[in-house]
C-alpha cells in the first residue's frame, strides 16, 4: 500500500515537474516573441527620445496586468483541476484505500510558490528579450524594419 | 543668427568593412532658417540626418547642439528635448490614433495642426492603420511640428504627398522656421522643397557643400 502511495506521489511529482518546465519554456518564448513583434514600436519610441527604462516599465506593467488576470483565473480553475486530477490518479491506482481518499486543494504556500515562479519567469523573459532589443541603436532597429 | 546644430569634422563609416559614407563634413545650421539637403540616392543624406538627430554616433568628429556635444548631453535627451523628427517611413505607433501619436511627443499639443494638414476630425480619431500612406505622412509631419524640440529634421517629408499638400507642408515648415524660430533641415529630392529653403546643401562623394 505504501509502495502504491509512493508510486502515485512520484508520478504526480514527475508530471508536475514536466508541466512546470514546459510552461516555463512556453511562457518565456511567448514573451520573447511578443517583445520582438513590437521591435518597430520600440525603435520609434527610442527615436522620439522615450527612455529605455520607460519602455521597459511599460512592458512590465502590461505583462504584470496580464499576469494578474491570469493568476486570478488560475486560482479558481487550478484548485478545481488539481483536485479532479489527483482524485483520478488515486482512483486509477487500483488500491481500495487510496480510491476512497479525499484530496484537498493545493495549500496556499504552494500556490504562492507557483505564482512567484510565474512572476520570475516573466521577469527573466522580459529582461532577456528587452536587453537584446535595447542594446541596439534606434537607427539599427528602424533600419532593420525596411 | 545663433547656430543650432553643428557638424564638426564628422566622419561616418559603417559595417565590418568600414565603408566610408561621410568624410570630414562641416556645417552650421542656424535657428530661424530652413535648410534643404540634396544629393544623389545613396549619398548618405539620411545618414547625415540620423547623426544630427542623435540616432547614431559619428565614427569621428562631433555633432553639437547650441555648442554642446550631443554625446555629452546624451542621445536620448537630445532626441527628446532638442530635435523632432519626420521619418521617411512615418514610424507612427500603429495602435494609436493620429491625436494619440501627437500627444506622445507633446501631451498639450493643439490638434488643429491635423486640420491644417488636411485631416478631418473623424480621421484624427481613427486608428493609424486605417489611414492612407499620404495621411500617415501628414500625421508624421504634424508630430514633428508639435514636438517641443527647437530643431525639425525631416527625411523626405513630402514623398507621398500631392502638390497641393506638398505646398501646405512646405508652408508649415517655413512657418516653423521663420515665425517660431526653429531650425528646419529637410532631406529631399524635390526641387519644389529645395527651392523653398533658405539655404541648400548638396551631399556628393562623401562631402557636404553649399549649393
Amino acid at each position: 500500500m505504501l509502495q502504491s502511495v509512493e508510486t502515485v506521489r512520484d508520478l504526480v511529482r514527475m508530471v508536475l515537474l514536466s508541466v512546470c518546465l514546459a510552461d516555463v519554456l512556453v511562457l518565456g518564448m511567448a514573451l520573447v516573441f511578443w517583445i520582438r513583434s513590437r521591435i518597430h514600436e520600440i525603435g520609434t519610441l527610442l527615436a522620439l527620445g522615450i527612455g529605455k527604462m520607460q519602455i521597459i516599465a511599460q512592458f512590465a506593467i502590461e505583462t504584470g496586468l496580464m499576469a494578474a488576470v491570469a493568476a486570478l483565473c488560475s486560482l479558481g480553475t487550478g484548485s478545481l483541476l488539481s483536485g479532479y486530477v489527483s482524485s483520478l490518479l488515486l482512483h486509477d491506482s487500483g488500491v481500495a484505500p487510496l480510491e476512497s481518499l479525499q484530496v484537498e486543494a493545493l495549500p496556499p504556500e504552494q500556490t504562492l510558490f507557483v505564482l512567484l515562479l510565474g512572476c520570475a519567469v516573466i521577469a527573466i523573459a522580459l529582461a532577456v528579450s528587452c536587453a537584446a532589443v535595447l542594446a541596439k541603436s534606434p537607427k539599427s532597429i528602424l533600419s532593420s524594419m525596411r | 543668427m545663433t547656430v543650432c546644430l553643428q557638424l564638426d569634422h564628422v566622419n561616418y563609416s559603417y559595417g565590418a568593412a568600414k565603408i566610408r559614407v561621410l568624410s570630414d563634413v562641416n556645417a552650421d545650421f542656424e535657428f530661424g532658417k530652413m535648410y534643404a539637403i540634396t544629393g544623389p540616392s545613396g549619398a548618405g543624406k539620411s545618414t547625415l540626418l540620423s547623426l544630427l538627430a542623435g540616432l547614431d554616433a559619428p565614427s569621428d568628429g562631433v555633432v553639437r547642439f547650441e555648442g554642446e556635444d550631443i554625446a555629452t548631453t546624451g542621445y536620448s535627451k537630445h532626441r527628446r528635448g532638442h530635435v523632432s523628427l519626420v521619418f521617411r517611413d512615418h514610424n507612427l505607433i500603429d495602435y494609436l490614433t493620429p491625436e494619440e501619436n501627437l500627444r506622445l511627443v507633446n501631451p498639450r499639443a493643439d490638434m488643429k495642426i491635423l486640420e491644417d494638414l488636411g485631416l478631418s476630425r473623424e480621421e484624427s480619431k481613427r486608428n493609424i492603420m486605417h489611414l492612407s500612406g499620404g495621411q500617415r505622412q501628414r500625421v508624421a509631419v504634424g508630430r514633428a511640428l508639435v514636438a517641443p524640440g527647437r530643431a525639425i529634421l525631416a527625411d523626405e517629408p513630402t514623398g507621398n504627398l500631392d502638390p497641393e499638400m506638398t505646398d501646405e507642408v512646405i508652408n508649415l515648415l517655413r512657418h516653423a522656421a521663420h515665425q517660431l524660430g526653429k531650425c528646419v533641415i529637410v532631406v529631399t529630392h524635390s526641387k519644389r522643397v529645395a527651392g523653398s529653403a533658405d539655404a541648400v546643401y548638396t551631399l556628393r562623394r562623401k562631402k557636404l557643400a553649399k549649393a
